[in-house]
C-alpha cells in the first residue's frame, strides 16, 4: 500500500484523492489476483511436466511451445463442457459449494505480504485471519458432498472434514511458535521480526520443527497426494467433487491449487522469512527484489508439495489420523516448550542445545511411543 | 539404524529426483523417457508382435504364394476369410484367388491363418495404424491392400522372413514356365497346365446313399455360403489340345479300375481316417484319391483325382506333392502305393 501510494505521489502527484484511494484499494486486489491466477494457472502445467519427468514421461507438450498454453486449453474445455446437476441433488447447494470453495483461498491472500511494503491488508491479527479462513473451504467441500446425493461424494467430505479437523491443531499450534517468537500476530510484522543472517525462523530448531509440522498440515489441509484422501481417485472415483463436471470441476481445482499456494505463501512468511532476502531493502527497486525473493521461497513450498505428490503413496485413514494425533500434536505441544526454553535460556548458544535436545528426545520418544502402532506393516496372503 | 522413521520415504524422494534429473540429462539410460511422440516418431514393433495378415508375394504382386487352397479359411476361428478360387475364361480353376477378403473387424490377430498356410503366403504384419472411416467399407480389406511384397515381409520381420525364405520349398507349380501364356494375357502366372477334368459333382437326383447325400449337402451348404459359386457348376468342355503334354495324356488316361458311384469322400471337412473308411474296397486311385486333401488346391499340379489318377497310373512317383494334406497324406499315400506294389 505504502508502495502505490509512493509511486503515484512521485509520478502522478495531481490525481484527486478518491482515484488515489480507489487505487490503493482496489489496485493491491486486482494485482494479488492476477498474479496469483496466473501463478495458478501455469502451477497446473509445471505440476504435470514434473510429475512426468518423474516417471519419465514428457508431459504436456503439444499446446504451444512446451505445453506452456496448456492451462488455457484446459480451461477452454471446461467452460465448454456441460455442466451436469443430479436430479437428486440440493440444487442451491450444488450451485455454492463451487463458489465458496474459491472464496477462503483467495482471501487468504490478502494478508501474504507479497513484496517489501506490498500487502494487500496489513491487519494486525493476520496468521489468525488466514488459519481461520483458510478453514473455510472444508465447509465448502462439505456443501459439496452433501448437495451432491451421491455416496463417494458424502464418503469423500466426510474424510475432508476428519482431517481438516484433524490437522487444524498441530498447524495452529506449529504457528503458535512464530507468535511467540515475533510477538506479533500482523504477516508484516512476523516478517520483519526474521531480519539478520539467520533470522529465518526456519534456521532455528524450534522453527525447522514447526515449519516441518506446518508444511505437513498444510498439505493435508489442502488434500495434497500423501493426505489427499478427500479425493481419493482409486478408492471413492473423485470424492466430493465426483458429481461436478465444466467450470464447476474447473472452480474445485481452482480452489485447491489457490489454497495450496497460499498455504505456501503463509508457510513462507511465518518460516522462510517471507519477502526478505539479499537486496530487499534497495530503495528503488527493492520492491521487485523482494518479490523475486517471495516468489523464489514460494517455488521451494511448491516443489515440496510436487515431489512429495510424485513420490508418496496416499497413507491410509487410520494412518492420517493417528499421524496428526499421535505424533504432530504431542510434537508441535513440545515444540511451544521448547521455545519457550529457548526465550529464557541466558544466550543464544544454550538456547539452542536445550531446545534442540529436548526437541530430539521429544521425537526419539514419540517415534518409540508409536512404533509399531501407526505404521505396522500389512500382511498379504497370497505373496512369499 | 534400519528402522529410522522415514528412511524410506526419503528414499522414495531421492528415487524420483533421481528420475526426475536423468529425464533431462542421463544420456546413458536405456529409455531416458518412455513415451514416443507419436505422430513424429513410431515405435518399431518387435517381429514377433502381430496385427493383422497379409498375402506375401514375390517379386510382382501377380506372383503371389497363395494357391486359395482355402486352409485358412476353414482353419480361420472367426471365419474372417474369405476367398473365391479364380478361373480362367474356360472355367478351368487357377491356383490363385480372385477373391481374398479379410474383415478386420472381426479379425482377432491369431496368427492361426499363418501357422496353417502350407505356402507361406499368408504371414502377420506389424502395422497398427489400420483405424479406418467405415466399418463395412473400409474394414474389409481386399486382395489389392493384402498383397505386400516378400521384401516388407523382410523389412518388418528380418529373421523369420530369411528363415521362411531359406525352408521354403519352392511352390509346385508344374509346367508353369511352357504353359501358353498367350491363352491367358492377364494371368501370366500360375496357370494350371493341364485341365485335369473336374469330376462333375453328383446332383441330388442320383444319389441313393445315404453317406454321400449328406457330403452333397455340405459341399452345396458351402457353395451358396460363397454366393459367388452356381449350381450346376459349369460343364468343362475336354479340350481339343489334350495330349499334347505327357502329363495331360496320363491324366486323360483311362484309370486302371475306373471309379464307380462318385467321391463321397471329396469333402476336406471329413478326417483321413473317415475318408479312408469311405473308400475302403475301391480302385487304387479312388483310394489314393481319399488320402489327399480334398481340396483341390492344385499345389501337386491336379486336383484331387487327377493327381490320385496320374500316382495309380505310375505316371506321376512323387507321393509328396500334396501340401495341404501335410505328412498324414503323404505316409498314406506312400503306404497305399506300397501296398499296390507301386513303389
Amino acid at each position: 500500500m505504502d508502495a502505490i501510494y509512493q509511486l503515484i505521489h512521485q509520478y502522478c502527484p495531481t490525481m484527486p484523492d478518491w482515484l488515489t484511494l480507489a487505487l490503493i484499494v482496489f489496485l493491491p486486489i486486482a494485482i494479488v489476483m492476477g498474479v496469483f491466477l496466473t501463478v495458478f494457472a501455469f502451477l497446473t502445467w509445471v505440476e504435470r511436466k514434473s510429475l512426468g519427468r518423474i516417471q519419465n514421461r514428457r508431459g504436456p507438450n503439444r499446446v504451444g511451445p512446451v505445453g506452456l498454453f496448456q492451462p488455457i486449453a484446459d480451461g477452454l474445455k471446461l467452460l465448454t463442457k456441460e455442466d451436469i446437476v443430479p436430479a437428486a441433488a440440493d440444487k442451491l447447494v450444488h450451485f455454492l459449494a463451487p463458489v465458496l470453495v474459491v472464496v477462503p483461498a483467495f482471501l487468504v491472500l490478502a494478508v501474504v505480504p507479497v513484496a517489501k511494503g506490498f500487502v494487500a491488508v496489513d491487519l494486525n491479527i493476520g496468521v489468525l485471519f488466514a488459519l481461520a479462513v483458510s478453514t473455510g473451504s472444508v465447509l465448502a467441500q462439505f456443501m459439496a458432498g452433501w448437495a451432491s446425493h451421491n455416496k463417494f461424494s458424502l464418503l469423500g467430505a466426510m474424510r475432508g472434514v476428519a482431517q481438516v479437523i484433524s490437522y487444524e491443531v498441530p498447524m495452529v499450534l506449529a504457528a503458535v511458535v512464530v507468535l511467540m517468537a515475533a510477538g506479533t500476530l500482523s504477516s508484516v510484522g512476523i516478517v520483519e521480526a526474521q531480519r539478520g543472517l539467520t533470522g529465518w525462523f526456519v534456521c532455528k530448531p524450534w522453527g525447522l520443527v514447526g515449519f516441518v509440522i506446518f508444511q505437513l498440515c498444510a498439505m493435508a489441509e489442502v488434500a495434497r497426494t500423501p493426505f489427499d484422501l478427500p479425493e481419493a481417485e482409486s478408492e471413492i472415483v473423485a470424492g466430493y467433487h465426483t458429481e461436478y463436471s465444466g467450470f464447476k470441476f474447473a472452480l474445485f481445482q481452482m480452489g485447491e491449487y489457490v489454497a495450496a499456494i497460499t498455504m505456501g505463501g503463509i508457510t513462507v512468511t511465518m518460516f522462510l522469512g517471507g519477502y526478505l532476502g539479499p537486496g530487499c531493502d534497495m530503495p528503488k527497486y527493492g520492491w521487485l527484489i523482494s518479490a523475486c525473493w517471495f516468489f523464489a521461497k514460494l517455488a521451494i513450498t511448491v516443489v515440496i508439495n510436487i515431489w512429495a505428490r510424485g513420490t508418496w503413496p496416499r497413507v491410509r485413514v487410520d494412518q492420517l489420523l493417528a499421524f496428526a494425533w499421535k505424533l504432530l500434536l504431542p510434537l508441535s505441544l513440545v515444540n511451544i516448550v521448547a521455545m519457550a526454553v529457548w526465550h529464557f535460556a541466558p544466550n543464544k548458544l544454550v538456547g539452542w542445545v536445550e531446545s534442540a535436545v529436548l526437541l530430539a528426545v521429544a521425537i526419539v520418544a514419540l517415534v518409540k511411543f508409536n512404533a509399531g502402532q501407526s505404521f505396522e506393516k500389512r500382511s498379504y496372503r497370497f505373496t512369499t | 539404524m534400519s528402522n529410522i522413521l522415514g528412511k524410506g520415504l526419503v528414499e522414495g524422494l531421492v528415487v524420483t529426483a533421481k528420475n526426475f534429473v536423468g529425464s533431462y540429462f542421463d544420456g546413458k539410460r536405456k529409455y531416458r523417457m518412455f513415451n514416443y511422440q507419436y505422430p513424429e516418431e513410431r515405435m518399431k514393433l518387435p517381429e514377433n508382435s502381430r496385427t493383422f495378415p497379409f498375402l506375401v508375394y514375390d517379386g510382382t504382386p501377380d506372383q503371389l504364394r497363395c494357391t486359395a487352397c482355402k486352409i485358412c479359411e476353414s482353419e480361420c476361428p472367426p471365419q474372417c476369410i474369405y476367398i473365391v478360387k479364380d478361373s480362367d475364361a474356360n472355367g478351368k480353376p487357377l491356383q490363385r484367388p480372385r477373391v481374398f477378403d479379410i474383415d478386420t473387424s472381426v479379425c482377432m490377430q491369431c496368427g492361426i491363418c499363418a501357422e496353417v498356410c502350407p505356402f507361406n503366403a499368408i504371414k502377420m504384419d506389424c502395422d497398427f495404424e489400420r483405424s479406418a472411416h467405415a466399418r463395412f467399407d473400409d474394414l474389409i480389406t481386399h486382395l489389392p491392400v493384402l498383397l505386400k511384397s516378400n521384401d516388407y515381409y523382410h523389412q518388418i520381420k528380418s529373421a523369420e522372413a530369411t528363415r521362411v525364405d531359406a525352408t521354403r520349398k519352392p511352390v509346385k507349380k508344374p509346367a508353369a514356365a511352357t504353359a501358353p501364356t498367350a491363352a491367358t494375357p492377364k494371368a501370366p502366372v500360375a496357370v494350371a497346365p493341364a485341365p485335369a477334368p473336374i469330376n462333375p459333382m453328383p446332383t441330388p437326383s442320383d444319389i441313393s446313399n445315404e453317406d454321400e447325400r449328406a457330403a452333397w449337402q455340405r459341399g452345396y451348404q458351402s457353395a451358396i455360403g460363397d454366393g459367388e459359386i452356381v449350381w450346376p457348376p459349369p460343364v468343362v468342355v475336354k479340350k481339343k489340345e489334350a495330349g499334347t503334354k505327357p502329363e495331360q495324356s496320363v491324366t486323360n488316361a483311362p484309370s486302371p479300375a475306373p471309379s464307380s458311384g462318385g467321391a463321397p469322400w471329396h469333402d476336406s471337412g471329413l478326417d483321413l481316417a473317415k475318408r479312408m473308411e469311405m473308400a475302403a474296397g475301391r480302385a487304387l486311385a479312388d483310394k489314393l484319391m481319399a488320402a489327399m486333401a480334398q481340396l483341390d488346391c492344385q499345389a501337386c499340379g491336379f486336383d484331387c483325382r487327377g493327381y490320385a489318377e496320374s500316382l495309380a497310373a505310375g505316371a506321376t512317383k512323387d507321393f509328396s506333392l500334396c501340401t495341404p494334406g501335410e505328412d498324414a497324406t503323404k505316409n498314406m499315400l506312400e503306404k497305399l502305393l506300397k501296398e499296390a506294389g507301386k513303389l
